[in-house]
């Protein structure tokens, strides 16, 4: 879950630092964030039923499959710089 | 498997990957690779990115993510500098406002530092290096040329005035040995260009011939921080002007220290200014050249033939460290790139900057640091702190089992009961309670186990189905 949180953290604060100067208000982010909690409550509550890290990780392989080349791209990208 | 497929939305990231790329890896950095190296990683460019308007940004950051400063034992003098440095209104403020006021008492262009000159800039310092009057200042000082070893140690008493000829003098006013010993690098910035000095740790106020300004490094786990207080003050004084004021018994030459051979107190030939004639710089300076050559001629049983120009360099890293030149010339084209940014990019990286602060915090949290955070909170940093907040919380066990309670009498009445009917329940609330279900188990599994594992192998199954037509798709 560490990863999981990293990157969490990586995309909203990147994205609440990026959206702001395309005009996005703040009532947006309001309701954002309280809809993505109200999201997040509800898929606890159901911890009982569901494993969460299941679902955690299977999601996140989908998501990493439907994205793969995106972010094979960015990492392959990143390598090369950094080897120069 | 990466060259399969191509998107064109690549080129834009390849257009702007630079612009991408530095917050990505210090995002990355700071995320994934939690300890202070990561964090000084992060700061060499933002230091450097940072004009002086920003500089309250990264003191805060630096008190806030509490690194090394508390960590190598509660430094009075780096808090207060930090301190200072957060808050415009003091720190550069304030030698700003002494330069100026130096400024304001030269006459016809010639600074007169005088005896309660030094006094007022001993206090000053005292306040702000808070050592004690009784310490000493020990440095390896290298100084390449000298014949005898090229580092010797040095020791400075408090307060010392130290005159590097051709430089101007200094006033030590402390050392890092006080919260961590090492090598540490020196950037000088005065006079007409930039010089590299390898002063081991010392603080120093340097008076050139034309700048006032006050070097210090932030000493982080593996690489020192330059910082400075970027003071472009006009200040004139040459070294006739200063010598003279000074009074030649304040003056503490470094090559005596070096040779070690006269400890009593000795009188520069500067002396024959003493009567208020103010002679041209360079008098001065091959006076002086003269009393330091014969000083080095009096090392016993040492052959000090010395070309004059050779001891009085000042030192170069170029001289040292070649590899060193090589980095200092890569670190200068990389900050003249990022300064080079247009400001309204700079301003916009700010959010950026407290982020990254925001990301820290929670690290550092544990780390013991009392220093006061004296920023107002400009900009809310994450705006989905909540859900952040619920995530890093999460339960991901097997949580309690659900408790429902239906009242079917109340959900008939107020869906019909309007039209007059008459409700079939008698408003008894009915209790779903999931724990029962514990009731039942097979094989030594509850029937919920059994539940969640079909669950489980679903998700997976579902998941693996999913990539595999994904991919087909895709391939095909």
């Amino acid at each position: 879950m560490g990863l999981i949180n990293g990157l969490l953290s990586t995309v909203t604060v990147l994205l609440s630092f990026i959206l702001p100067v395309f005009g996005v208000s703040d009532s947006f982010f309001v309701s954002a964030d309280n809809a993505m909690a109200s999201f997040i409550t509800i898929i606890e509550g159901a911890n009982w039923f569901v494993p969460l890290d299941t679902l955690v990780i299977c999601f996140s392989a989908m998501v990493i499959v439907d994205n793969f080349a995106f972010l094979t791209k960015v990492a392959l990208w990143v390598a090369k710089l950094v080897r120069g | 498997m990466g060259g399969i497929f191509i998107y064109k939305e690549m080129i834009y990231i390849k257009k702007y990957k630079n612009f991408i790329l530095i917050p990505l890896v210090c995002f990355i950095c700071f995320v994934y690779i939690p300890p202070k190296k990561a964090q000084a990683f992060v700061f060499i460019p933002a230091l450097y990115l940072l004009a002086p308007e920003v500089i309250p940004a990264v003191a805060e950051i630096l008190i806030s993510s509490g690194i090394t400063f508390t960590a190598l034992g509660g430094v009075d003098g780096i808090k207060k500098i930090c301190n200072d440095y957060s808050s415009t209104a003091s720190g550069l403020q304030y030698l700003t406002d002494l330069s100026t006021q130096i400024k304001d008492t030269a006459f016809n262009g010639v600074v007169n530092i005088t005896d309660a000159f030094w006094t007022d800039i001993k206090g000053w310092s005292s306040t702000i290096f808070n050592v004690g009057n009784n310490y000493n200042i020990t440095t390896n000082q290298t100084w390449p040329g000298y014949p005898v070893s090229p580092v010797k140690s040095v020791t400075y008493p408090y307060q010392a005035i130290v005159n590097w000829v051709g430089i101007g003098p200094r006033l030590i006013v402390s050392d890092r040995k006080f919260w961590k010993s090492g090598n540490n690098l020196m950037i000088s910035s005065g006079g007409s260009g930039m010089m590299y000095n390898i002063l081991d740790g010392v603080w120093e106020l340097k008076f050139g011939g034309t700048s006032f300004s006050i070097d210090g490094g932030i000493l982080f786990q593996n690489c020192d921080i330059y910082t400075d207080a970027s003071l472009s003050v006009v200040f004139t004084a040459n070294n006739a002007d200063v010598a003279v004021a000074i009074g030649a018994d304040n003056i503490k030459d470094p090559t005596r220290d070096w040779t070690n051979t006269d400890t009593a107190k000795r009188s520069i030939p500067i002396a024959k200014f003493a009567d208020g004639t103010v002679a041209d710089g360079e008098a001065v300076t091959t006076a002086l050249n003269e009393w330091l050559g014969k000083t080095a001629a009096d090392v016993a049983g040492q052959s000090v033939d010395i070309p004059q120009d050779d001891v009085l360099d000042p030192p170069s890293s170029v001289d040292i460290f070649p590899w060193l030149a090589e980095l200092f010339g890569w670190f200068n084209g990389l900050f003249t790139a990022i300064k080079a940014i247009p400001r309204e990019i700079v301003e916009a990286i700010i959010p950026l900057i407290d982020s990254i602060k925001e990301l820290i915090k929670p690290k550092v949290d544990d780390m013991p640091s009392d220093l006061p955070s004296v920023l107002p909170n400009k900009i809310p940093f994450n705006k989905f702190q909540h859900s952040l907040d619920l995530i890093n919380d999460i339960n991901t066990g097997q949580g309690t089992p659900p408790r429902i309670e239906f009242d079917l009498g109340a959900l008939f009445q107020a869906s019909v009961g309007r039209f007059g009917v008459v409700s079939p329940f008698h408003g008894n609330s009915v209790l779903f309670d999931f724990a029962d279900l514990n009731a039942y188990s097979f094989g030594g599994f509850t029937l919920i186990n059994y539940f969640r594992g079909i669950i489980v192998i679903g998700f997976y199954l579902t998941t693996i189905f999913y990539c595999y037509k994904k991919l087909q798709e895709q391939t095909i």
